[in-house]
């Protein structure tokens, strides 16, 4: 994440990960094995966020496949055509989702009031929680709804 | 729903924990804790016990 924003992608964190950064602690988190990464959708952004990551050892998968075309015009102009995911492994490192589109918000929509939290060393945007939570209700998926509905039961602890 | 998910964003966004710059390290690290613990679980083998 801290590569990320040195290098200067553009990015906003989306997703129960990111709903996770407004949780007092550890204990009012939810589990997730992954942080989703919006992507601001152009394709230098996107090269940019691929080349930052393959250089730390990170792995590329698309649709459960390899996916090696990194430097590939085209093909990154298609994912980016498409709204489509890429998904980003490393051994010792969480999973990050690279997106370019979410339900809901464009890029800029959520980047424009992105709240900047400290990550180590770096400040890392993360999206408005009521518009991440929008997005789970527009999105109309049953583990979406169900995660909701856990939200708001565990949700009133912090907003006390 | 709508609202009422909304007026609860705000209020936990109000929080002292949520104000912009606060230190979230913690976040990623228990992310990643909680995936080297599920990794090791599918990596785990099954011990009969009786």
């Amino acid at each position: 994440m801290a590569a990320l924003a040195g290098a200067g992608v553009e990015f906003v964190l989306v997703g129960v990960g990111a709903i996770n950064f407004y949780a007092r602690d550890p204990a009012h988190a939810f589990a997730t094995l992954d942080v989703d990464v919006l992507l601001a959708p152009r394709v230098a952004n996107l090269r940019l966020a691929l080349r930052t990551l393959a250089a730390l050892d990170f792995r590329f998968e698309s649709g459960g496949e390899p996916f090696l075309d990194v430097g590939d015009e085209a093909i990154l102009a298609t994912i980016v055509g498409r709204g489509a995911t890429l998904c980003a492994r490393h051994p010792s490192s969480a999973q990050l989702d690279l997106m370019v589109a979410i339900t809901g918000f464009t890029y800029a929509e959520l980047a424009s009031d992105a709240i900047r939290f400290r990550v180590s060393d770096s400040e890392i945007p993360v999206g408005r929680l009521a518009k991440l939570l929008r997005s789970k209700q527009l999105s109309g998926r049953a583990k979406d709804r169900a995660f909701l509905e856990a939200f708001e039961a565990r949700a009133d602890d912090d907003a006390e | 729903m709508v609202d009422h998910l909304a007026r609860l964003a705000e209020r936990i966004e109000r929080r002292p924990w949520n104000q912009p710059g606060s230190d979230k390290t913690w976040v990623l690290s228990a992310l990643s804790e909680h995936q080297k613990w599920v990794r090791a679980t599918k990596r785990a083998r099954r011990v009969r016990t009786r």
